[in-house]
Order: C-alpha cells, then sequence, then structure tokens
C-alpha cells in the first residue's frame, strides 16, 4: 500500500471504536489513515489469529467474522492501513512518529483520533511475577487470538466479568480449570445481572457463559484472592485466601491468569499534555472529553474504552460520535445534521452507561487487594521496586507520583509505569492518606514504546548526521 | 495433550526455529511469545536487580516482560512471528 | 513565621550546595522551590563529569567539582552512584582531527589533563568504539553521577543538616523592608529572610526581574535519550570532537545518550517536546560511535531546560546596588562545577576572602 504522508484524519487504534470513526469519516470523503501495531484490526477484543492462519470453513468464532467485517469495510471505504506500525511519539500539530520492520515513518494531520484502548489492572501479590502467571486478557488473547490453550491446567483469578468470559473458552477448547478465584461476592452477581438486562445481546451471552461453567463444577472461590504464588517443581502453587474469613487453601497448577479490571491507555494523551480526570469506575485517569469525544487540545479526540471503559458496543457508538464531531468542527456537515445524527447515538450511549456502570462496579479494586500486598512484593516489574521502597521514599518526603519515580526509579523502566502506575498510586495514597487523584500521574515520554536504534538511525553517510551547530569552546 | 486448538484455523507449515540451542518445532507465522510458553520454556529472562525468572505476561506489548534476543537483537516476543531458522536467546540476557 | 539567615531561592544543584554548605556553618537557612527540589536541569542531566566538553575558563572549578562528587561521603553523607571513568573524545574526519587538537591544547592549558592518543591506543582503551576513528583525547577524569537521585540525596542532607525545604513555593514578589528581605508566593505566603541568594536556574531572568535587575537568560530544551538495559556496550564515558555527543553506560546496563540535541522548550509552564529528527540525528550520531548500540533500544527521551547568560559564562556573586543579596547559575557543565561553585559562592557570603570576579553580573546587565 501507498501511504500518503498527511491525511485528513488519522486513527490510531484498529480496534471498534477506531474503525468506526474511521469508517463514518471517510463516508463524507476525508482521507483517513488507520494504524495499529498488530497486524490486522479488531483491536483487542476482536484480535484477530496470525496471518498465517487460514479460516476453516466449517465453522467459526463470532469474534472472527465481525473482525473480518471490520477489515473489508475498510477497505470497500478506501482508507489507508498501516498495521505492524508501532507507534513511539505524537507531538503536536499532529505528527505521528511510528517504526515498523521496513523502519521509522512520519505522518501529519490535522485530525487525530486516539482510539487505543485499554490495558489490565493487575494488583500485585507476593509471587505474581513468576513465569506461569499470566494476565486474564493475555489469556483472553491466547485463546481467542492464537487459538492456544496456556497449559492443561489453569487456575483463573480476579473480578469481572472478563473471568466469566475466560472460562467459558477454556472449557470450549477443552482446558481443565481448577479452580476461579472471583473477589466479589456470590450476591454481588445478581446485581450484575440487572445491569446486564438492559443490553439483552450481552445477557443472553452471559447466562449462557455461566450455566455452561455452573454445570462444569469448577470450585469457585467467591469472595477470595490470590495470596501468594509459589515456584514447584512442576508448575506453581496457588495460595487462594478468603477476604472474609480469612482461611487459605493451597493448589497447585500449571498456569495462573489473573486480571482485576481495566484501564484506559493514557499513553498519547499524558504525552500530549492535555488534561486529565480521574474517575476510579471508568478504569482510572482519562483525558477530559466532552459528550463528543473532544478533548481539551484542538483537533484531538479520544474515544472507545480508552475514554472510559463501557465495552465494545458501545465502543462502535462512541467513534462514531467522534467522527461526527470531527465533520462538524471542519464543516463538513453543519449544526442541523450534526444534532440530527448524533441526538440517536447519544441516547444508545446513555442506555449502555447504565450497563457500563454495573460491570464498572465489578471492575472495582477491592481495598482487599491492596492490604494483601506485603512489603517484599514487587511493585514495578520492570525496576524490581519493592512497596518496601515506594514507602520509604514516601517517609523521605516525597509527594507525588513523579516524585516517587524520581528518587525509586520506578516507571523509569520499558513499561512506563503502565503496569505498576496504578498500584503504587493506591500504595502510595494509603501511606499518605490522601486521595489517589492528589498524587497526579507520570509525566508521559516518548517513546511510547521501546524504539529499536536500529530502525530509528536506517541507513545513513556520517556527513548527514553534523547539521547540528558545534558546542562553544 | 495437545494445546493448539485446530477446530477453526489451520497453522502455517512446521518450522524449527533454535532456542537456546535446542530446536524447538513450531508452525510458521505463530507468535513467538506463545510457542515459547507452550515449549517448555516459560522462564524468559532475569529481572534487573533480584535476578528472578521473568516471562509472558500481558501478550499485548505492554509490559515488556517478554523480551528476549532475537538474532541479537532485543525483542518484545509478542510481537514476534515465527519464522524458520530463527535463534533465540532466553535466560540471562546481560541486563544487568 | 521566624526569620531565616538565608532564603536560596531555587532547589537545584547551584541552590542546594550553597545552602548546605551555608547551613554546616550554623546558619538558619530555607531552600524555596516552585516545584520539588533538584527536580529541574539538575534532575534531568546527563550527569556526564567530563573536561572533553566543558567550557575551557571553567575547567579549573570543573576540577574540584569532579573531586568533590567522587568523595560525597564527605559533604553529601548519602550515597549517590557515582563512577570514575575513562574519557574518550572522538574525531572521525581530517577536520574533526585538527578540531580536536586545538580544543584539547586550549583545555589542557585551563589545566585538563588531556592528551591525544593515537586510533590504536584508543581501540585498546575501549574496543567498542568505532574502528574508523582518526584520533581521540584521553582524560582519565571523566565518569558520571545519576543525576535522577540529586532531588532524594540533597533532600536527606540538608534535612540533616536542619535545611528547611520549602517546595511548591512559586515566588511572585521580593520586597526589602528594614534589612530584611520578605519573599512572598503566588498564594500569598510570605518568608522572611536576612540574605537571600537567586538560584532560580532557567527562571534566573524572572525572579532578578522582581528585583528590578534585567539580564537574558537564554532557554536551550536539550534531549535526552536512554535505553534499555544491555550487555557491556562501552567502557568508558564517550564524546566527540564537535562536542555534539556524550555516551555513557550505567552500572544498571542502560546507555544515556546526550550531547546538547535540542528539543523544543521555554520556561512557560516548563513546557517540552521531542523534536523527532534530532532524536534521530543524536541516535546516529552515538550508534557512528559505538556500532554495538544498534543492537537496543530507546526506553525513554525526555528533556531539560538548560540557563545560559549572553556571553555563555556564569553568573555568580553579589547582586548590584542591593544588601545581602546573591546569585549563583547559568554554568555550563554546572551539574559538575556546581557542588564547588556552590560552595565558593557560601564561603563569600560567610565573609571569607573568594575571587568570583570572573562571573560577575554586572557585565551583564543592561
Amino acid at each position: 500500500m501507498n501511504l500518503k504522508k498527511e491525511y485528513d484524519v488519522i486513527v490510531i487504534g484498529a480496534g471498534p471504536s477506531g474503525v468506526s470513526a474511521a469508517i463514518k469519516c471517510s463516508e463524507k470523503s476525508l482521507k483517513v489513515l488507520i494504524i495499529d501495531s498488530n497486524e490486522n484490526s479488531g483491536g483487542q477484543i476482536y484480535r484477530a489469529p496470525p496471518k498465517s492462519y487460514v479460516k476453516k470453513k466449517e465453522k467459526s468464532l463470532k469474534e472472527n467474522l465481525i473482525q473480518i467485517k471490520f477489515s473489508e469495510d475498510l477497505k470497500k471505504n478506501n482508507i489507508d492501513t498501516a498495521y505492524n506500525h508501532t507507534v513511539w511519539q505524537v507531538s503536536p500539530g499532529y505528527k505521528i512518529d511510528a517504526f515498523s520492520d521496513k523502519g521509522t515513518i512520519q505522518w501529519k494531520t490535522k485530525n487525530l483520533i486516539v482510539a487505543t484502548g485499554t490495558y489490565e489492572k493487575i494488583i500485585p501479590f507476593e509471587g505474581w511475577t513468576t513465569p506461569g502467571v499470566i494476565g486474564l486478557a493475555a489469556c483472553t488473547v491466547m485463546l481467542k487470538s492464537h487459538q492456544t490453550l496456556p497449559g492443561e491446567k489453569i487456575v483463573l483469578a480476579g473480578n469481572g466479568p472478563l473471568l466469566i468470559l475466560v472460562a467459558y473458552y477454556v472449557l470450549k477448547f477443552g482446558g481443565k480449570i481448577e479452580a476461579i478465584i472471583d473477589t466479589s461476592k456470590k450476591s454481588q452477581w445478581l446485581k450484575s445481572i440487572f445491569s446486564l438486562i438492559l443490553s439483552p445481546q450481552n445477557f443472553i451471552q452471559g447466562i449462557t457463559w455461566m450455566l455452561k461453567i455452573i454445570f462444569s463444577r469448577i470450585p469457585i472461590y467467591s469472595n477470595s484472592i490470590v495470596a501468594k504464588v509459589t515456584n514447584e517443581k512442576n508448575g506453581i502453587s496457588v495460595e487462594i485466601k478468603n477476604i472474609e474469613n480469612k482461611k487459605s487453601k493451597k493448589i497447585s497448577t500449571e498456569v495462573l491468569a489473573v486480571g482485576h479490571g481495566l484501564t484506559p491507555s493514557t499513553d498519547i494523551t499524558r504525552l500530549l499534555r492535555v488534561d486529565h480526570v480521574y474517575n476510579e469506575l471508568k478504569g482510572g485517569w482519562i483525558a477530559k472529553i466532552d459528550k463528543y469525544f473532544r478533548s481539551s487540545a484542538k483537533g484531538l479526540y479520544i474515544t472507545g474504552d480508552g475514554s472510559g471503559i463501557s465495552g465494545a458496543v458501545a465502543a462502535h457508538d462512541k467513534g462514531k460520535l467522534a467522527a461526527y464531531a470531527i465533520l462538524f468542527d471542519e464543516n463538513i456537515i453543519d449544526e442541523k445534521e450534526f444534532k440530527k445524527e448524533t441526538v440517536q447515538v447519544l441516547r444508545k450511549l446513555n442506555r449502555y452507561e447504565i450497563f457500563a456502570k454495573g460491570i464498572a462496579n465489578l471492575n472495582s479494586t477491592p481495598k482487599e487487594l491492596i492490604n494483601n500486598i506485603d512489603e517484599n512484593t514487587i511493585l514495578c516489574r520492570c525496576e524490581d521496586i519493592t512497596k518496601k521502597e515506594i514507602i520509604h521514599a514516601i517517609k523521605k518526603g516525597a509527594k507525588n507520583l513523579n516524585q516517587i519515580k524520581s528518587w525509586t526509579r520506578f516507571g523509569m523502566g520499558p513499561c512506563q509505569g503502565r503496569t505498576c502506575q496504578y498500584s503504587v498510586a493506591r500504595v502510595a495514597a494509603d501511606e499518605l492518606n490522601c486521595e489517589v487523584e492528589e498524587l497526579g500521574y507520570l509525566t508521559g515520554r516518548s517513546p511510547i514504546r521501546p524504539f529499536p536504534l536500529d530502525k530509528a538511525i536506517g541507513d545513513f553517510d556520517y556527513d548527514e548526521i553534523t547539521k547540528v551547530e558545534a558546542a562553544p569552546l | 495433550m495437545n494445546l493448539r486448538i485446530s477446530d477453526y484455523f489451520e497453522r502455517g507449515k512446521k518450522v524449527k526455529v533454535i532456542v537456546n540451542e535446542t530446536i524447538v518445532e513450531a508452525h510458521e507465522g505463530e507468535c513467538l511469545s506463545v510457542v515459547l510458553f507452550i515449549s517448555n520454556h516459560k522462564n524468559l529472562r532475569l529481572s534487573p536487580k533480584k535476578r528472578e525468572n521473568r516471562g509472558m505476561f500481558c501478550l499485548m506489548g505492554s509490559c515488556q516482560e517478554c523480551a528476549v534476543l532475537l538474532n541479537g537483537k532485543k525483542v518484545t516476543s509478542c510481537n514476534i512471528f515465527i519464522k524458520a531458522g530463527m535463534t533465540v536467546k532466553t535466560g540471562d540476557l546481560n541486563e544487568s | 513565621m521566624d526569620n531565616f539567615d538565608i532564603a536560596v531561592i531555587g532547589g537545584g544543584i547551584n541552590g542546594s550546595s550553597t545552602a548546605l554548605n551555608l547551613a554546616k556553618n550554623g546558619l538558619k537557612v530555607c531552600v524555596i522551590d516552585k516545584g520539588s527540589i533538584c527536580r529541574g536541569a539538575s534532575g534531568v542531566n546527563a550527569g556526564t563529569l567530563t573536561m572533553h566538553m566543558t567550557r575551557a575558563k571553567l575547567i579549573p572549578y570543573a576540577k574540584k567539582g569532579w573531586e568533590l562528587w567522587m568523595n560525597t561521603e564527605k559533604w553529601l553523607s548519602t550515597e549517590i552512584d557515582v563512577k570514575q571513568k575513562k574519557g574518550l573524545c572522538l574525531a572521525f574526519t581530517e577536520e574533526e582531527e585538527k578540531l580536536l587538537n586545538e580544543r584539547s591544547k586550549i583545555r589542557k592549558e585551563y589545566g585538563a589533563d588531556i592528551k591525544i592518543i593515537s586510533k590504536k591506543e584508543a581501540l585498546k582503551i575501549d574496543p567498542n568504539i568505532n574502528s574508523k576513528i582518526k584520533c581521540a583525547a584521553y582524560c582519565e577524569m571523566d565518569g558520571h553521577v545519576s543525576a535522577n537521585q540529586t532531588g532524594y540525596v540533597f533532600s536527606k542532607a540538608l534535612r540533616a543538616n536542619n535545611v528547611d525545604i520549602i517546595e511548591n513555593f512559586e515566588v511572585s514578589e521580593v520586597n526589602s523592608k528594614n534589612n530584611i528581605y520578605e519573599i512572598i508566593c503566588n498564594k500569598g505566603e510570605k518568608i522572611n529572610a536576612s540574605k537571600i541568594v537567586i538560584a532560580a536556574g532557567v527562571h534566573l531572568g524572572k525572579i532578578l526581574k522582581l528585583l528590578n535587575i534585567n539580564i537574558n537568560i537564554k532557554c536551550f530544551p536539550q534531549q535526552l535519550i536512554v535505553t534499555e538495559r544491555m550487555p557491556e556496550l562501552m567502557k568508558t564515558v564517550v564524546t566527540v570532537a564537535n562536542g555534539k555527543l556524550s555516551l555513557k553506560q550505567f552500572e544498571s546496563g542502560t546507555v544515556l545518550i546526550g550531547g546538547g540535541w535540542p528539543g523544543i522548550g521555554n520556561i512557560e509552564n516548563d513546557y517540552t517536546e521531542t523534536k523527532p529528527e534530532n532524536l534521530i540525528g543524536n541516535m546516529r550520531l552515538a550508534c557512528h560511535a559505538i556500532p554495538n548500540l544498534k543492537n537496543s533500544r530507546v526506553s525513554r527521551v525526555w528533556l531539560g531546560l538548560e540557563a545560559e547568560t549572553d556571553d555563555a559564562m556564569p553568573v555568580i556573586g553579589e547582586l548590584p546596588n542591593l544588601k545581602n543579596a546573591y546569585v549563583i547559575g547559568s554554568i555550563h557543565s554546572g551539574y559538575t562545577s556546581g557542588p564547588y561553585l556552590g560552595l565558593l559562592l557560601s564561603e563569600k557570603i560567610l565573609g571569607k576572602e573568594t575571587d568570583l570576579s570572573l562571573f560577575d553580573i554586572k557585565r551583564l546587565i543592561h
């Protein structure tokens, strides 16, 4: 594909909201580019299997069909796609720098849609860094996209609907689940069913999943957390602790998949220094947006779950709204058409918000998970920083996340705090007896992902380099 | 038990890759992280200070825990797809 | 609030070093900073302790600064990651060879023990450098500090010496009443002190203006790049003839690439933004100097704002037309010399004979 240097609209992230926004913009003849670090569209929730996998004719997975349609629609609308491109920097204006196997490339646009979705929150516990412990979302990707069971024997832990989804797929693919460790009480599931009712499609699906799990007679430990994980000869030992009666039990298994909800990706918005707000139910820090997903910077729109967790179906409509906002802001449609088109979408989204709130309550992080973190437990995996070191810095006077980072090195590793920022903030807030919000968030830094130097420099002659003035004597 | 599910998709052709001087069989185009995980190579590297084993964690290109040396260069293995003859080094990548 | 003997406005390396020494001499000192101390240039610079890139005239001070950094247990009473290393400055072309010879000669005249060595000798000292060099300048007195620890260690040292650290105090007004300075922040809080030291870094011009002193302070946004941890890629601190590269590998295995390649930035809200073309230029130069660097990945990029006066020389000493008011700042390679120059200024304030005539601010006032 011959990519241009400049586009009317660039979308970062080819998940449901990004694809939806791109298609709506192109319907009005705007030149659109959609970028994704994966090989294909679909994002995480509809992540396509690797390109080398060939679909068999007899059976299909619903998610695969949805993803195939995304690709077809993008093609139909003549939208340029840049897959296998990892964005490493975004500058105001907007300039987007990305690297791929072929080197580094820069695109320009006046209208940027950030649809980069979420990361999984995993609250640390002793032994969470042991190989064989993976995220719940990682397990989902492994099953649905890579069509592979992580192991013969699996234990699942965490909270929220992802727990049921993963359990369902493990069973569907013939895996054995030794236990499901759920932080929620059995009663909370009833509450969530009511919010599921508002979205019939999800409701039927949810009930189907739950029935399959109940009939498979997997031991379900409600109101429980993983206290710790230790290495064993042929696998790992998972210690389950009941939050209420404090009783614990150990199970031996091969793989533990654990996840505690999702948190919006804010790499790009923090890098661009737009305003952010803290909303625990929506997943944590999110860019400040209006109801049409405009950020506090002109020409920058944040959509999908990255603008606040609401789920994949809502993501599609969010993408649409952001697209309409661009069309209106660029004077391609007038106010009358803008209001007419958006009023219905807004109504639909409001319905989803109620459903989303129900899910969010299941997604919230129980205090017990934070209390379970031992002082010797590693919080920052990249730099091996323990809770003890974080507390030490606070006792020496560090008062916000950036200062704690500066003094301990937490967040300075390759993941730039994506994995640990939430947990460190919760631990610090407890220690300082303040709200998580007061600690701020880590300043966004380039590159957004580790940037291979060989791709960065390309081929060059020495004479080409020294175009900068020599330093004074 | 075969952990690879074949109900819905046919994988690429069978190829051999080298992991720490041992041969691992995989299919062309599979995800390197996943292949290592199910082929008894869960330990991918050592943590910087405590030198403890680390491996695949988020499978989304975010956590960077699955870094290995591929033909001498550091890569995030969950973003890499198997090609015949790849040479992978896991374990102590001299990160300290 | 009680009177302080001295209020130091600006808690970077210069202000903090000055304050520390004054406190050790029994004065009641406070350090005021608009944010957290040592989070400006002092906390984000490359931490290079080299003579190869130091201003020739500042070499005598940098040498003394270097010695202080190599002996922090004596004056900082806390461990900070400092490492002495040999320093190589590389020349790749004939033109650069000439430049290197000229500059090294001048730096040597000012006291730096630099000598020109052949390609063969240089490769023996560090086999990792590009074998295409023409020659190199060599100095044993080189090394690096982990600058991000500066705030932490100085906080500890200052507190241990009973210095009050007043952070998140953005000075908006300075008045002189009855021989006492009244320092007011933008939220209305006040601090009183008998003497003041202005060490406001890149905001020096702004604060001096509050005292009706007008000098021009240029703001240079400098980009820095750090890689992921790698196996050993270099044994020395590497710089180049034209001064536009600094390269070092820390014990942790990360490589820090600097050299003053500009990004975009200004002192409004300390705004900074990366300039991709300059990042790539800097990386190319780094990979040219140490070819195996190509196997690594960039983990982080950040910027710091560096201050410079019109003649690129520091301002240190008494402020004119004011009693008991002093200034320190805009020191090129200031991280190396900061501890020593802060010490010198503190001695002047304590009434000892000190020659700071080279840095008299009067030369710049318009």
